[in-house]
C-alpha cells in the first residue's frame, strides 16, 4: 500500500507540523506557548497567557452568530516524552522527525505528541479559518496535563465567558465522553524512627499480580499487593509475631494498582511458625482471586536488617494499610455499572524516618473525594499517621440533559450516518477543571483517532485527522 | 385450574398441608414422613432435629449409576393476613385455587418448600420412574437459620451429586449461593449531662431492601449517610457530641432511615448550612439509584450526651464500617456479588452502642477476612465483635457435570437454554458443600411467589411442568 501524504496545504496538518518543530514536553511548554501567542498577535486575536503558560485565544462570532452563546474549545499543548532505547533524541532541543507509514503519522524513535497536539492543531486551524461560521470562541491551550493536569487546574474563571466546552483530548472521532472521574491524590506519612535490631530478618514478598491503572482497571476485582502484604502481616501479628518493619515497598509508580510488594521485617517468631500462620491466608487469597488475579505468589525468605521501626509503629502501619479502603465503592447502574467512586493504595515506600503511602480516590463527585479524605484522616488520627500532601483534579458527572451533546449527536448522525458512541469512563481529563469553575458547564469531547500514546509507537490516524476536522467545523457551525 | 389430587405430587402436597409444620414444629410431619417410608418399605433415618432421609434403591438398569441426593426443607414460614386467626400449631391449611395459583386461605401456603417435599414423596412412591439410587433428604428449621441442615451428619449420605428443590423456580438453576453471618459490635459508652443546644438530624426516603437481593443495587444506607453528615460537621471544625443515634432493626436490611441527636455550641446557621450542603452532595451521588433521599434537621433538647471521646469513637467507628459490595464474580453475566456487607442496625443504648452488620460471601475465606476487618475496626475503638447465625456459602465452580446434564435435559424439553444464576442470599446447598466439598449441586423446582407472606402462591401449571423436568432429569442421571 502506498503511504498516505501528510499534506501541509491542509491547515490542520500544517499547524501540527509547526508544533512538532518546537519541543513541548510537560513543564517545557514556554516556547510553544509563546509561539501560540505570536500566532494570536499575527491574526489580530485577543489572548491571555498566564504564568503556567496556559494560553486562551478569543475569536468573535462570525456574522449571524452574534447572539449564539459562546463555546470553549480546549486541548493541552504538552506531550509525554518517551523514546526507543536506540533514539538519541533530545526532547529539550530537537524537533520531532515526522514520517508517514500507511495512513499513520509517526515520529522517528519518539512519542509523536498526537496526544494532544491533534487538538491544538485543530484550534489553530479554526482560529485562522476566515470562512468558517461559528459562535464566539474561547480556544484554550493548557500545559502540564500529562504530569497531573496542573495547567488546567490553574486556569482562572475570569478567562472564560462561555458555558459550553468541546474538549479535544482523546475521545477519538466516533465517541464522546459523558462523564469522567476526578481524583484526590494523598500522601500518607506514618512517622517511624528506626532503631537497631538483632532479631532475625525476613522478607515477605507478594508478586505476580496483574496490577493495572486506577481509572480503567479498578473495577476488575484485582488484588493489591500492598493490601495483601498487610493482610498477611496482620495474620502474623494475630499470633504475636511482634513484627518490626525495616522496609515496606509496594508498586513502582505512585498511581496504579500495586502489582508487587516486598516487606523486610524482624521477628523472634520461628520461620516454620510463620509459614503455618501464613498458609491459610495464602489459600484464601488463591481462592478469592482464582478468576480475577490468578497468579499471585507469596514468599517468605531470610533477609538482612540492621534497624527497624518499633513494634507499635510497625503494627500501626500494618493496620493502616490493612484498613485503607481499596476498590470500587459506588457504581452508576444505568451506565453499565461504571465505577462512580473508587480508591487505590498505590506506591508504598520507606523514606527517612517514615513510611509513605500514596493513596488516590477517584470520582466524578468532589463530595466522594472528601469522604475518601475523611476516611483517611480518621484512620490516620487513630493510627498516628498524617496526610502530608494532597492534590486534586476534578471530574464531571453524567448529565441526562446536555443540549451540546444533543447537537453533537445530530451533526454526527448527519456526517457519519450512525450513532455517536456515548462513553462513560472512570479515567480523568481536564474537563472537570472547567466543571469545577462553572458547575453549569455543558461538556463534550471529540477529536481524531490516535493510539499507542505515551509510547514511541504513538501514531495519528491521518484519515481520521481529515474527517474529524470536518466534523468539528460542521459542529461549530451548528452551535 | 384444578388442583388435581390424582397427580401424586398434588396429592402429597395436599397431605403435607393437613399437618401443621411451621419451623421448630416439624415433629408431626417428620413422623408422618417416617410412616410413609415404612409403608413403602424404604430405609430411612430420622434424627433428633426431626430431619428425615429416605433411601430408595436404583431402578432396573441404574444400579451402577452413582447415587443422587434430592433435598428440600419441610418447615414453613407461618404468617397470617391481617384479621385472620390461624393456629399454626394445630390447624390444617385451607387450600384453594385462584386462576393458575394454589393458595391458602388467609395464611402462608408453605409451597416454600412443601413443593420440594411433595416432589420427593411422589418420586419415592412411584415405582415406574427410572432413576439412580436416591437419598431424599427432608430438612427442618430452614427458615430460622438452616438449623436442621447444619445438624445433618455425613454418615447419612453416600451421594456426591444433589438436586436441591428450594426456590430455583423451573426455568433457572443456581450455581452458587452466599453464606452469611451476623456481626455485632458492642462499644461501651459513658454519658454526661448537657446544657448545649441540641439538634435532631434525620435521614429518610431511602429505598432500603433485603441485603441478600439488593446489596448490588447501589442503594444508600441511612446509617452510613448519617455518619457522613456528622463527619461533615467535624470536618468544618464544628464541635459536638452525640446524644442519640439509632437506625434499622435487622442486620440484613439495608438501613432505610436513621436519626441522630447532637449537642453543640456551634453556630446554628452554620450547622444547618453544612448539613444541607452534605445532603445536596448525597442527593447528587445517588440521583440514579436512590433518588428520594432526604435529610432534615430541627432544634430539640437533650439532657445528656456521650462524653466527647466516646462520641468521637462512636462516630469514627460507624464512619469506617464497611458497607456494600466487596467482591463480584466477573466470570459470569451481570457480575453478581461474591462478598458484601450491610450495616443494618445502629443503636446507642444506656451502656453501650451497638452496630449490627450482616456479612455475606460465597467464599468462606472471604467471609473470615471481612469479619477480621470489622473486628479490627472494633478493636481500634474499644468495641468487641460478636458473631451469630453463621451458615456456609456455596462457591461458584466453572465445571459441574450435573449442571451440564440438567442444561441438556432442560433444552430438550423447553427448546431454550436453562438460566444459570448466582445467588447472594443463602440456602441449604452451602451446608452440603461444606460437608462434602466434592458435592456437585443443581437447584430446581416449581415456581412459587410472594413467599413468606399470606399472599404466597404455587403456580400449578409450573408444578406440572417442573415435575416432568425433574423426572426426566433423574432419569438422565
Amino acid at each position: 500500500m502506498k503511504d498516505m501524504e501528510f499534506d501541509l496545504t491542509k491547515p490542520h496538518c500544517y499547524y501540527f507540523n509547526e508544533i512538532a518543530k518546537i519541543p513541548h514536553g510537560s513543564k517545557n511548554e514556554k516556547r510553544l506557548s509563546d509561539w501560540i501567542v505570536d500566532f494570536a498577535k499575527a491574526h489580530g486575536l485577543r489572548y491571555v497567557q498566564d504564568d503556567m503558560y496556559n494560553v486562551v485565544i478569543y475569536k468573535d462570532a462570525t456574522k449571524g452568530y452574534e447572539d449564539h452563546p459562546g463555546v470553549i474549545v480546549q486541548a493541552h499543548i504538552d506531550m509525554v516524552c518517551e523514546k526507543t532505547p536506540e533514539s538519541t533524541h533530545n526532547f529539550e532541543t530537537d524537533p520531532l522527525e515526522l514520517y508517514v507509514e500507511g495512513t499513520h503519522l509517526r515520529a522517528k524513535g519518539t512519542t509523536l505528541g498526537g496526544d494532544d497536539c491533534m487538538g491544538a492543531a485543530y484550534m489553530l486551524d479554526i482560529l485562522s479559518d476566515e470562512k468558517l461560521e461559528h459562535p464566539y470562541l474561547e480556544c484554550c491551550f493548557t500545559t502540564q496535563e500529562e504530569n497531573g493536569l496542573f495547567g488546567a487546574m490553574a486556569l482562572k474563571p475570569e478567562y472564560f465567558k462561555a458555558r459550553r466546552l468541546i474538549n479535544l483530548d482523546g475521545a477519538g472521532e466516533y465517541r464522546t465522553y459523558t462523564t469522567l472521574a476526578g481524583a484526590r491524590n494523598m500522601t500518607i506519612r506514618k512517622k517511624a524512627a528506626q532503631s537497631p535490631t538483632d532479631a532475625p530478618a525476613y522478607c515477605l514478598g507478594v508478586h505476580g499480580l496483574l496490577g493495572g491503572r486506577t481509572g480503567d482497571d479498578i473495577g476488575k476485582e484485582r488484588a493489591n499487593a500492598g493490601k495483601l502484604a498487610a493482610r498477611l502481616l496482620l495474620a502474623l501479628e494475630r499470633k504475636d509475631a511482634a513484627i518490626r518493619i525495616a522496609d515496606f515497598v509496594s508498586a513502582n509508580k505512585k498511581a496504579g494498582i500495586a502489582a508487587d510488594a516486598d516487606v523486610v521485617f524482624t521477628t523472634r517468631m520461628a520461620q516454620s511458625e510463620m509459614q503455618a500462620a501464613l498458609e491459610p491466608i495464602q489459600a484464601a487469597i488463591a481462592e478469592e482471586y482464582e478468576f480475577s488475579d490468578p497468579d499471585i505468589t507469596v514468599t517468605l525468605t531470610a533477609a538482612q536488617a540492621e534497624q527497624a521501626a518499633d513494634e507499635t509503629e510497625s503494627r500501626e502501619l500494618i493496620e493502616l494499610i490493612r484498613l485503607l479502603p481499596f476498590g470500587v465503592f459506588q457504581r452508576f447502574l444505568p451506565l453499565d455499572g461504571l465505577p462512580s467512586f473508587s480508591a487505590n493504595v498505590g506506591k508504598i515506600e520507606t523514606v527517612e524516618g517514615a513510611f509513605e503511602i500514596h493513596y488516590a480516590a477517584r470520582s466524578p463527585f468532589e463530595s466522594c473525594m472528601d469522604e475518601a479524605e475523611t476516611t483517611v484522616s480518621i484512620l490516620c488520627g487513630r493510627l498516628n499517621a498524617e496526610i502530608a500532601a494532597k492534590n486534586d483534579y476534578y471530574g464531571y458527572r453524567y448529565l441526562k440533559d446536555s443540549p451540546l451533546r444533543d447537537t453533537m449527536d445530530r451533526v454526527f448522525m448527519a456526517q457519519y450516518g450512525k450513532l455517536l458512541l456515548h462513553v462513560a469512563a472512570h479515567g480523568g481529563n481536564e474537563c472537570g477543571a472547567f466543571k469545577h469553575m462553572f458547575p453549569d458547564m455543558d461538556i463534550v469531547t471529540t477529536g481524531a483517532i490516535y493510539a499507542k500514546h505515551h509510547t514511541p509507537e504513538e501514531y495519528l490516524d491521518l484519515e481520521s485527522f481529515d474527517r474529524s476536522i470536518r466534523f468539528l467545523k460542521t459542529f461549530l457551525t451548528a452551535l | 385450574m384444578e388442583f388435581d389430587l390424582s397427580k401424586p405430587y398434588c396429592f402429597y402436597f395436599n397431605e403435607i398441608c393437613k399437618i401443621p409444620h411451621g419451623s421448630k414444629n416439624e415433629k408431626a410431619l417428620s413422623d408422618w414422613l417416617v410412616d410413609f417410608a415404612r409403608a413403602h418399605h424404604l430405609a430411612y433415618i430420622q434424627d433428633e432435629l426431626w430431619n428425615v432421609v429416605i433411601d430408595k434403591p436404583a431402578s432396573v438398569g441404574y444400579e451402577s449409576h452413582p447415587t443422587l441426593l434430592i433435598q428440600a426443607h419441610m418447615d414453613m414460614i407461618t404468617e397470617c393476613a391481617p384479621g385472620v386467626t390461624h393456629d399454626f400449631t394445630r390447624e390444617p391449611l385451607e387450600l384453594y385455587v385462584e386462576g393458575d395459583h394454589l393458595r391458602a386461605k388467609g395464611t402462608t401456603l408453605g409451597a416454600d418448600d412443601g413443593m420440594g417435599c411433595a416432589y420427593m414423596l411422589a418420586i419415592l412412591a412411584d415405582d415406574t420412574l427410572a432413576h439412580p439410587a436416591l437419598e431424599c433428604c427432608f430438612t427442618t428449621q430452614e427458615e430460622v437459620g438452616l438449623v436442621g441442615a447444619q445438624a445433618l451428619k455425613p454418615e447419612y449420605f453416600k451421594a456426591r451429586r444433589m438436586i436441591n428443590l428450594d426456590g430455583a423456580g423451573e426455568i433457572k438453576t443456581y450455581m452458587s449461593m452466599g453464606g452469611g453471618e451476623q456481626v455485632t459490635l458492642h462499644k461501651p459508652i459513658h454519658w454526661q449531662s448537657n446544657a448545649k443546644p441540641a439538634y435532631r438530624v434525620r435521614i429518610d426516603g431511602l429505598l432500603g431492601g433485603h441485603s441478600g437481593g439488593m446489596i448490588d443495587k447501589e442503594r444508600a444506607n441511612a446509617g452510613k449517610l448519617m455518619t457522613r453528615l456528622l463527619a461533615a460537621l467535624e470536618r468544618e471544625q464544628i464541635s459536638f457530641e452525640i446524644a442519640a443515634f439509632a437506625g434499622g432493626t435487622k442486620h440484613n436490611v439495608i438501613m432505610p432511615s436513621a436519626a441522630a441527636t447532637i449537642v453543640s455550641d456551634g453556630d446554628e446557621n452554620q450547622i444547618v448550612e453544612i448539613l444541607k450542603r452534605c445532603e445536596q452532595a448525597i442527593r447528587e451521588e445517588y440521583e440514579l439509584s436512590d433518588p428520594d433521599i432526604r435529610a432534615t434537621v430541627e432544634k430539640t433538647s437533650a439532657e445528656r450526651a456521650l462524653d466527647p471521646q466516646d462520641s468521637a469513637d462512636v462516630l469514627h467507628l460507624a464512619y469506617l464500617l464497611p458497607y456494600g459490595l466487596k467482591a463480584r464474580n466477573l466470570t459470569v453475566a451481570d457480575n453478581p456479588p461474591i462478598t458484601s456487607v450491610n450495616l443494618g442496625v445502629i443503636a446507642v443504648g444506656e451502656e453501650e452502642a451497638t452496630f449490627g452488620l450482616s456479612a455475606r460471601s460465597a467464599l468462606d475465606c472471604a467471609m473470615e477476612e471481612l469479619k477480621e476487618e470489622i473486628t479490627l475496626l472494633g478493636e481500634l475503638y474499644g468495641a468487641k465483635a460478636a458473631f451469630s447465625g453463621w451458615y456456609p456459602g456455596w462457591k461458584y465452580e466453572a465445571k459441574s457435570e450435573i449442571r451440564e446434564i440438567m442444561k441438556r435435559v432442560y433444552f430438550d424439553i423447553y427448546g431454550k437454554p436453562l438460566n444459570c444464576l448466582i445467588g447472594h442470599g443463602g440456602n441449604e446447598c452451602g451446608v452440603f458443600k461444606r460437608m462434602f466439598p466434592d458435592m456437585d449441586i443443581v437447584t430446581s423446582g416449581a415456581i412459587y411467589g410472594c413467599i413468606h407472606t399470606p399472599d404466597e402462591f404455587l403456580d400449578l401449571a409450573s408444578f406440572d411442568r417442573a415435575w416432568i423436568l425433574l423426572t426426566k432429569l433423574i432419569a438422565a442421571l
